[in-house]
Parts: C-alpha cells; structure tokens; sequence
C-alpha cells in the first residue's frame, strides 16, 4: 500500500480571471492528520473540492489514495474512497437521524446487511442514539455537526475531508469533535483538516501546510515554530544580572540574543538558544558560576498562531 | 439505476413528511376529475335542451364522422368530453411542476447537494432519481383520475362519450401522451431549477408548459386539429423527440460541476 493518501503535482484552479488555487504541490502521509491553513478567500475548499472529485482542476495532477484525478471513472472511485464534511451539514432535515445515515451508506454503497450496525455504531459513537427516530430538522447545531461527520465516516473511508469541523459550535460539542478525531488519527486515519482554529491544528495535526493561493510552507507545526522563530528559554532570577554577568553570558557561542522581559514581576531574562535540550544544561551552570540566582528556567515556544500570522502577512514568498 | 431508485426513495420519504405536498397530490386530481366531469354534464345538458344554443357545437362534430347517426344530444356531449381532455392532462403536469420544483430546488435550499454529489453517484444516476420524483406520482394519479372519470362517466353519461373515453386515440393520449408529457414538464423544470434558487421560481416559470397544451386543445376543441389515431401517435412522436432534446439539453446543463456552482 502507498504511503502517500494525498500527492499533488501543480496542481492549478482558475474561476474565469479568479486563481482560486495555483500550482500546489503536496503530500499527505497516510494516516496522518493534515492541517490545511488560511485566511478566508485563500483557496482551502477549492482545493478540498478538487481532491473530493467535486470539481476539476483547471490544470495539474492529483492522485488520492493512489487513484488519479481526472476521468470519470476515477473520479467515481476516488468519491468511494474519501469522506467529506462540508461547510454546512447538509442533512435532510425531514428525515430521522437514522434514515439520513441510511440513506448515505446506500448511496456511499455499504452493503446492505452491514448498513443497520454501521447506522447504530456511528449513532452511539455521536451520543445520538437515543434520538435516532428523530427529524434531524429538530437537532442542535453540534448534534447536525456530529451527524455530518457520521455521514462522511458512515463507509469507512480511507480520507476523511474535514472543512472547519469545529466552526460554530459550543465548547463542549468542539471538544467532543476534537476527541473523535484524535481517536480516528490514533486508529490510523488519514484526514486533511482545514480549520481556523490554530490551537486546533496545533495540537491535531501531525503536519500543517500554510495556504493562500499557493502553498506558503509546510511541516510540522513544531518544525515550523522552530524554523520561523527559534527556541527560546526564559530565565527567572532572584536579582537582575550585571552588566559583567551579562557581558561573560553573551560570549557563549550558542546563544543568539538575550532579552531583559518587561512587565515582569521578577528579573527576568529571555535567551535565544538553537539546541535548548543540550544547550540548557551548560547555561544554567554557567549562569551558577557567575553568581546569579536562578530561580526558574523555562522554555518558551512561538504559537501556531505567531508562525501562521507570519507566513500568512510574508505571503507570496516561495517555499 | 439503483441509485437512481435509492434518490427517488428518498424523495418521496422527504414528500410524504410534507403535508402540502400530499393534499395537491390528492387534490388536483379529484377537482380537474370533478371539473371533467363537469364539463361532459354541462355540454349533455346543452344537448338535450331544445335551445338552439348547441348548433354551434354540431358544425365540430364534422370532423368525427363515427358519430353520425348519434342523437344530436349525445354529439354535444361528446364534444364536451373532447374539451374536458385537457383537464385530464392538467392533472399530471401540475403535480410534476409542484414536486420537481421542490425535489430539485429543494436540495439546493437545503444545502445538501455538495454532500449528495460527493457520493460515488453518476451524474445520469441523479438526473434519472430526480426525474422519477415528480413523474411516478404526476403520471399515476393521472391514471387514476381517468379510471375515476371513466367509471363516473359510465353511470352518467351517453354511449358516444363512454366509448370516446375507451376509444384508441383517447387511450394513446392517457397512457403515452401523458407520461410523455409528464417528462418533458420534469425536463423543463429540471433545467429551469438550474438557473433559479427558489423553489417558487422554478414552479412559476414552469408553468409555461401550459400554454402549448392549451394551444393543442383549442386547436383541438375548434375543428382545427383531428386527434384520431394516427395524429395522436404523430403527436407522442413530437414530444417523445421533445423529450429526447430536453434530455440532452438537461444533461448537458447538469454537469456535476455545473450543478455544484450553480445550486450552491
């Protein structure tokens, strides 16, 4: 079996004068979850779309579970092989929460005598069980959102698509989103998660890729941290450092930068590091040695956030 | 086909939940049946009074030379039972124009159609399910309604209009005529659905299909247009053609990205 669920090779969408999507290329590890990250207008659904087999690509190529895009045919067989949560839930709000999950195992082509089990384990997978005779008409945003993620997983697809599965909902009802999607990954799932939600794709995704029109940088969010911002380790002291003590630290050849941090309670001290794991131990004995009194020693690390707002404003710039 | 069958069940679960949908379903067919009837009773009263007021129908009755040597009272009925075909005919195409709008436009307002396309479903598959909503029900009640009018019209009306009801050219018009028709309204509405977003949209503009059906009857009623047997299969020919067109030009409008863009 191919490690790759998702490979793209400039793969190009233009709406009339609109470039929607311009020579992405990317890979998707199977069993991987994938962020895909960007502002509004960016492209992410056009690019979802297109690797659903919902709408074709102007030019360029793409294979999804190893099936190339492009004929009928496969386009057909790649719709057999992904799931998708669209934007909005999508459900036939006069129809049960079980005809509506029933209805799509028989289009998605389950076998029939498996679509019953199917229908019930997803429903009580969802908390939804004991509603299952009810019209979905009648359901709470978060039950719609978990019954349209029922329906993209109702015939076990390899890819799962997931276009902001989190928006609008309650605390409680994202959490319960978040979870079902680590226990997907921890069973070896494969999703392409598009979201706003940086904390959501920081702490979800094994790689995330930065988006706008063309794919500004991807790796892993720490990789991406690392690359854009460094590591640092912020030093809290009983007594602010001397000018000498200062002076002997910065000639430590690993250390970058040293910033005083303001608005702190205590003195305290920001250092730029590139390898804090062994370069930790020879600080703090260092800064022992001079006589400073070192209360805490803490790591600190650039957010998601800092990285996307980065990349998002460097904008253009070629990976 | 399956699918096709599979989008169909699923309509047609959807139409039954909706109480408004049912009534026209039930309605329609029993007020144009009661308006058919009517109509026959209106032109046998005409017929058998001494007024001079029927002569103007005998002149029609030149064009169906079987019926001399009938009373002139059963003629007149008789052209009433030709003037009351198009009621017969009203009954499917308004029932289709009321279900497609809403099976079609009804995906869109509902925001389903991106999930539903995102299935492994052939474009024709959709096209074919869609097509059943509205032309299983319009084309039965259809028949349902000439059975009710037939056997109504057994115990009330003349000889001359019963066996016009059962005659050959009368069956082509109920049995393939109809269905015919019926399809070219879901065509129609199929490929206005995919221009407007509102449900009353597609209805109000489907509605057009009306007008050539009248023109056909008033042709018909007023001695222009002999509807005997041959003339009625020529006519199926036409819109059986029509139909062919329409399928094209449906398929055509309705690809899966097209229909995507088009009825977000």
């Amino acid at each position: 079996m191919n490690d790759t669920i998702i490979a793209t090779q400039d793969l190009t969408r233009r709406f009339d004068k609109l470039l929607a999507v311009d020579r992405l290329n990317m890979q998707v590890g199977r069993g991987q979850v994938y962020g895909f990250l960007g502002p509004n207008g960016a492209g992410k659904t056009t690019t979802v779309r297109m690797l659903a087999a919902l709408i074709s690509p102007t030019s360029g190529a793409a294979w999804v579970d190893g099936i190339a895009l492009g004929s009928e045919a496969n386009d057909t067989q790649i719709r057999r092989h992904v799931g998708i949560l669209t934007e909005s839930p999508g459900l036939y709000d006069k129809l049960s929460a079980t005809d509506n999950l029933r209805f799509y195992a028989r289009l998605y082509e389950v076998p029939s005598g498996d679509i019953a089990a199917r229908v019930q384990q997803l429903l009580q997978m969802m908390g939804l069980w004991e509603r299952r005779a009810d019209k979905v008409g009648g359901f709470s945003k978060g039950m719609r959102q978990k019954m349209a993620i029922a329906r993209a997983m109702v015939h076990r697809p390899p890819l799962l698509f997931l276009d902001e599965p989190t928006s609008g909902l309650d605390p409680e009802a994202a959490r319960l989103v978040r979870d079902f999607i680590e226990t997907l990954r921890s069973e070896g799932g494969s999703i392409f998660l598009t979201t706003h939600n940086l904390d959501e794709a920081d702490r979800l995704c094994d790689r995330v890729g930065v988006f706008k029109q063309r794919l500004i940088r991807e790796d892993t969010p720490a990789n991406l941290r690392r690359q854009l911002f460094g590591r640092r380790v912020e030093v809290q002291l009983a007594q602010p450092l001397s000018e000498q003590q200062s002076a002997t630290l910065r000639e430590l050849p690993f250390i970058s930068d040293i910033q005083t941090v303001a608005n702190s309670q205590h003195p305290t001290i920001s250092i730029g590091l590139s390898d804090p794991e062994a370069q930790n131990p020879i600080l703090v004995r260092k800064l022992v040695e001079l006589g400073a009194a070192v209360q805490f020693v803490t790591p600190l690390e650039a957010s998601l956030e800092d990285v996307y707002f980065s990349l998002v404003n460097e904008g253009e710039k070629p990976q | 086909m399956n699918k096709a069958m599979i989008i169909f069940g699923k309509d047609w679960q959807e139409i039954r939940q909706s109480i408004g949908l049912i009534a026209t379903m039930l309605i329609i067919p029993l007020f144009f049946t009661a308006i058919a009837i009517g109509y026959v009773m209106l032109f046998g009263s005409i017929g058998s009074s001494s007024s001079t007021s029927g002569d103007n129908f005998i002149a029609l009755a030149q064009l169906h030379p079987e019926w001399s040597g009938y009373p002139r009272g059963q003629v007149i009925q008789g052209i009433g039972a030709i003037a009351a075909q198009v009621f017969l005919i009203v009954i499917p195409i308004t029932i289709t124009i009321t279900i497609a709008s809403h099976s079609i436009v009804g995906e869109k307002e509902q925001r389903t159609l991106e999930p539903l396309l995102a299935t492994p479903i052939e474009t024709w598959q959709l096209l074919l399910g869609k097509m059943l909503v509205p032309l299983i029900p319009g084309t039965v009640a259809a028949w349902v309604a000439y059975a009710i009018y037939v056997l109504v019209l057994r115990l009330i009306a003349s000889p001359l209009v019963n066996n016009f009801v059962v005659s050959t050219p009368y069956l082509i018009l109920v049995f393939l005529f109809t269905p015919l028709l019926t399809a070219l309204t879901v065509l129609f509405s199929l490929i206005i659905s995919s221009r407007v977003s509102s449900a009353r949209t597609a209805q109000q503009i489907s509605s057009v299909v009306f007008v050539p059906l009248i023109l056909l009857f008033a042709a018909q009623i007023l001695g222009v247009l002999n509807i005997n047997t041959l003339a009625s299969l020529l006519v199926c020919l036409v819109v059986l053609l029509l139909d062919g067109g329409a399928l094209l030009l449906a398929v055509a409008l309705f690809q899966r990205e097209s229909i995507l863009m088009r009825w977000k």
